[in-house]
């Protein structure tokens, strides 16, 4: 149950965060590299994307989590890939901060 | 009881008998094409995140970069991929959420998810058309 | 009129097909039932369930035209031809329209779909207020035909662990009778990732239903108020309040 809360709530915070970059992006307008690099000069907008990712990841998770429990029938082989994605989405987090914060 | 072989994808041996499972000869409503739609838009973008990442990684990683990333994008048959993963997103987004607004609101009885069914899937084509347009 | 029937006789076939027949109807010969009966007299190796003959019983549930319903009650002049007939998806076939229920009643009775009160029965009927009486609506109607359960792909795929909608409604019917006790155990009984959360809100439920019911309704009921007691618990704890074993209903009228 607390899993099935968690995922509404991660997708809820992901389109609030979709809805800020949209009007951030109407207003800012930023063309070509040097106002695409202010675009995320601000450490709140990179927080607010980390915060952001940190709910995509948990989002896609959850969400492959159950397609797996939907789709896949053997237990070992569920748990393998279901493993395979959490590290890869560990992966992907990582990354995420490494783009942030070069 | 006949009992068939045990198969790799399924822990136990199955009973010897068949079952009528032809997905093409069930009629599936809207409620639930969107609903699959959702799962596979869902999926859809998992697998895009890498792209968007390095996407990100390198537009913003120089002058150079930048530019090459954006002439990437001009080109007709990754616009089309963009389009393609546009609608990958608008679908989730919007049927997203409406599975958020049924979880809270409850849905309103077949009627009422038929209409929001029909209002998600004009919702991505209006979505998907003006980005397009806009990328052209 | 012209028929498409699946067949499968585990004794002599190999594999079901299809067969088609062209017969004539009479004009007493309103619904797929009656249409049915007379392929029966032509052909009495089809193998049919069959009982009340007016959508009450839930016996004669089938996949038409590809959509799940009752034979009894579906009439043949709605229906395009060839009207084509299978057995319930998802369940194992005995012979041609005939399917083994077993798993159907197995997650049903998994749900505990009876009354559950330790109190000393009172000289009269435990009681029960109008408006308590009017939250059964919609839940108690349900006749077991399990066309919305065989029409869940969340219950195709999983079929040996999701309760599937029928008992899902049928759990919650129980859940919300202000004369059960158990509901905390009923709650507890579902917290499983697949018998209660497998639903994804696809409502092929609701499109079949023979009786108008609403399952996705009650299982986003559960959802609701497995979430409501864990609150309370939590607020229960932070005050150092004795938990309720069972929640407080409304009395019943004097």
């Amino acid at each position: 149950m607390r899993w099935w809360l968690v995922q509404r709530i991660s997708a809820a915070v992901m389109a609030g965060y979709i809805l800020l970059l949209l009007a951030r992006l109407a207003i800012l307008q930023p063309k070509g590299y040097a106002a695409w690099q202010v675009f995320w000069q601000p450490v709140w907008w990179r927080m607010l994307t980390l915060v952001c990712f940190l709910g995509l990841v948990v989002h896609a998770w959850l969400g492959i989590r159950d397609v797996f429990r939907d789709y896949v029938f053997n237990p070992a082989w569920r748990e393998w890939i279901q493993t395979a994605a959490e590290l890869l989405l560990l992966f992907y987090l990582c990354w995420a901060c490494y783009i942030l914060w070069p | 009881m006949k009992v068939g072989r045990r198969r790799f994808w399924y822990n136990k041996p199955m009973i010897r008998r068949p079952k009528n499972l032809n997905l093409l000869t069930i009629r599936f409503p809207l409620n639930a094409v969107v609903s699959i739609q959702h799962r596979i838009s869902g999926m859809f973008l998992f697998l895009l995140l890498p792209c968007m990442l390095w996407g990100l990684q390198a537009s913003l990683a120089g002058e150079v970069q930048f530019q090459t990333t954006l002439g990437v994008t001009r080109h007709w048959s990754f616009k089309l991929f963009l389009v393609w993963a546009a609608w990958g997103f608008f679908h989730h987004f919007y049927a997203g959420v409406r599975h958020l607004v049924q979880d809270v609101r409850g849905t309103g009885g077949l009627h009422t998810a038929r209409i929001s069914s029909r209002l998600v899937l004009a919702l991505v084509a209006v979505s998907v058309a003006v980005f397009a347009w806009s990328l052209w | 009129m012209k028929f498409s029937i699946y067949r499968y006789d585990p004794d002599a076939d190999r594999k079901p097909y299809m067969k088609e027949y062209d017969i004539a109807l009479q004009e007493s010969d309103q619904m797929l039932l009656d249409a049915l009966v007379r392929i029966k007299e032509l052909d009495d190796t089809l193998s049919i369930r069959k009982s009340c003959r007016e959508g009450i019983c839930g016996s004669d549930a089938m996949n038409i035209n590809g959509k799940n319903g009752l034979a009894c009650i579906t009439k043949l002049s709605d229906l395009k031809e060839p009207v084509v007939l299978r057995p319930l998806p998802g369940l194992p076939v005995i012979r041609d329209l005939v399917v083994d229920m077993t798993q159907f009643f197995e997650h049903y009775n998994s749900v505990m779909p009876y009354l559950i009160n330790n109190d000393p029965p009172p000289e009269t009927e435990r009681l029960q207020s109008p408006a308590d009486r009017k939250k059964l609506d919609g839940l108690y109607e349900c006749i077991l035909c399990a066309a919305c359960t065989t029409a869940c792909p969340s219950f195709w795929w999983n079929p040996d662990k999701f309760v599937g909608p029928a008992g899902l409604l049928q759990a919650y019917r129980f859940m919300v009778d202000s004369r059960d006790q158990a509901e905390a155990e009923r709650l507890q009984n579902l917290e499983d990732p697949y018998r209660l959360y497998r639903c994804h809100n696809i409502m092929n439920c609701v499109d079949v239903c023979p009786k108008k019911l609403n399952p996705q309704a009650a299982i986003a009921a559960i959802k609701e108020l497995k979430i409501v007691r864990a609150r309370e618990k939590k607020t229960a704890a932070k005050q150092k309040k004795p938990i309720p074993l069972h929640p407080v209903k409304d009395k019943p009228d004097a």
